[in-house]
């Protein structure tokens, strides 16, 4: 069961360069999966600003000097200036320990915000 | 819930077991006081913990020792389980239980305040570079205590408690405690104190403080401390 306030959310702006999700409300900690947990996400919402349909890309980025690979877990199409809001019921996106979530869109700019928390 | 706690009620007997001998109380009267406590804010407006193995500017550390826990901001009490009722027929205790929030948070109690409990022999015991140890909000969901962090706070006996977060993030803790305000009286007389000892009577048998600390010369002489 996921309490409500065990959710962390997580933000960044999609450019296509992939950048870590960010915590926000209090500042911009990078989210790294701890030891002895997953990370798991909860709800996502993405924003294609640009003027075409993009993909977005989710990658499994690992802490830096950690040696592990990194892989995109999801690929996302979005249309023009659309928003979408995706559930746990549509995905399963799971990062084990020493892992971020980056994102990237394939054309233009966008936003991302995920809501997050961490299972043992 | 609540209800699932072995919360003692009027009429039963508890003993507690102090290192230098058994002080057994029947129970009068009870009252259930559930306590939201804003541990971060009710010691001082203290900035979340940091992430875990790392000390932020401000932000606290993330391995945090309170030496009692106080409620500075409603009357600046400067520790809520400090108890003074006590005499030779009548004195308060409190059954205490813990639940936290986000999950991610591990707690371990200090009784007496300067000390903390779960040591185990090797010197092994929770630390900065050690935080295996203790309650988390997995173990003892916010909103539904575990059973398993029961503690007893008797008169000159309080405690307090240490805080750890384990996770990537900084996290501001809150705390649900429920309380089991109890008004007791001392059993004396020797007989029934004695088959309270062999479990002709039953009773809750507790510990107070750690296993090989003597926790006696902090409770009220007039709880029976000192002995």
């Amino acid at each position: 069961m996921v309490h409500s306030y065990d959710l962390i959310l997580e933000t960044a702006s999609l450019s296509g360069t992939s950048s870590p999700l960010l915590l926000n409300g209090l500042t911009g900690f990078s989210v790294i999966t701890p030891d002895d947990y997953v990370q798991k996400i909860y709800k996502l919402m993405i924003t294609n600003a640009g003027t075409a349909t993009a993909t977005v890309t989710l990658t499994a980025y690992p802490v830096a000097g950690s040696g592990l690979p990194s892989y995109t877990v999801a690929t996302i199409s979005i249309p023009a200036g659309d928003t979408q809001v995706f559930s746990e019921h549509d995905f399963d996106i799971i990062l084990t320990a020493g892992y971020n979530l980056n994102a990237s869109i394939s054309a233009g700019t966008g936003a991302i915000q995920a809501l997050a928390y961490f299972e043992k | 819930m609540i209800t699932e706690l072995p919360i003692l009620k009027e009429n039963y007997i508890v003993a507690f077991q102090t290192g230098a001998g058994l002080l057994p109380y029947k129970v009068v009267k009870k009252e259930i006081i559930p306590f939201v406590y804003d541990i971060m804010s009710e010691n001082g407006n203290l900035p979340p913990l940091s992430p875990v193995t790392q000390t932020i500017t401000g932000f606290s550390p993330f391995f945090y020792e309170f030496n009692t826990l106080q409620l500075t901001s409603i009357q600046n009490v400067q520790d809520m389980f400090s108890l003074t009722r006590t005499n030779s027929t009548q004195s308060e205790v409190l059954q205490v239980f813990t639940g936290i929030q986000p999950s991610y948070v591990r707690f371990i109690y200090k009784q007496p305040t300067t000390e903390k409990l779960m040591n185990m022999d090797q010197n092994i015991n929770l630390s900065q570079s050690f935080y295996q140890q203790g309650y988390d909000g997995f173990i003892s969901p916010f909103n539904d205590p575990s059973p398993d962090t029961e503690i007893f706070v008797v008169p000159g006996l309080s405690f307090s408690m240490v805080l750890v977060n384990t996770v990537s993030v900084p996290v501001n803790p809150v705390i649900n405690f429920i309380i089991n305000r109890m008004q007791v009286t001392p059993i004396i007389d020797s007989k029934t104190i004695n088959d309270i000892q062999s479990g002709r009577i039953p009773a809750k048998i507790v510990s107070l403080g750690g296993v090989f600390s003597s926790v006696s010369s902090y409770i009220n002489s007039s709880f029976g401390g000192g002995k």
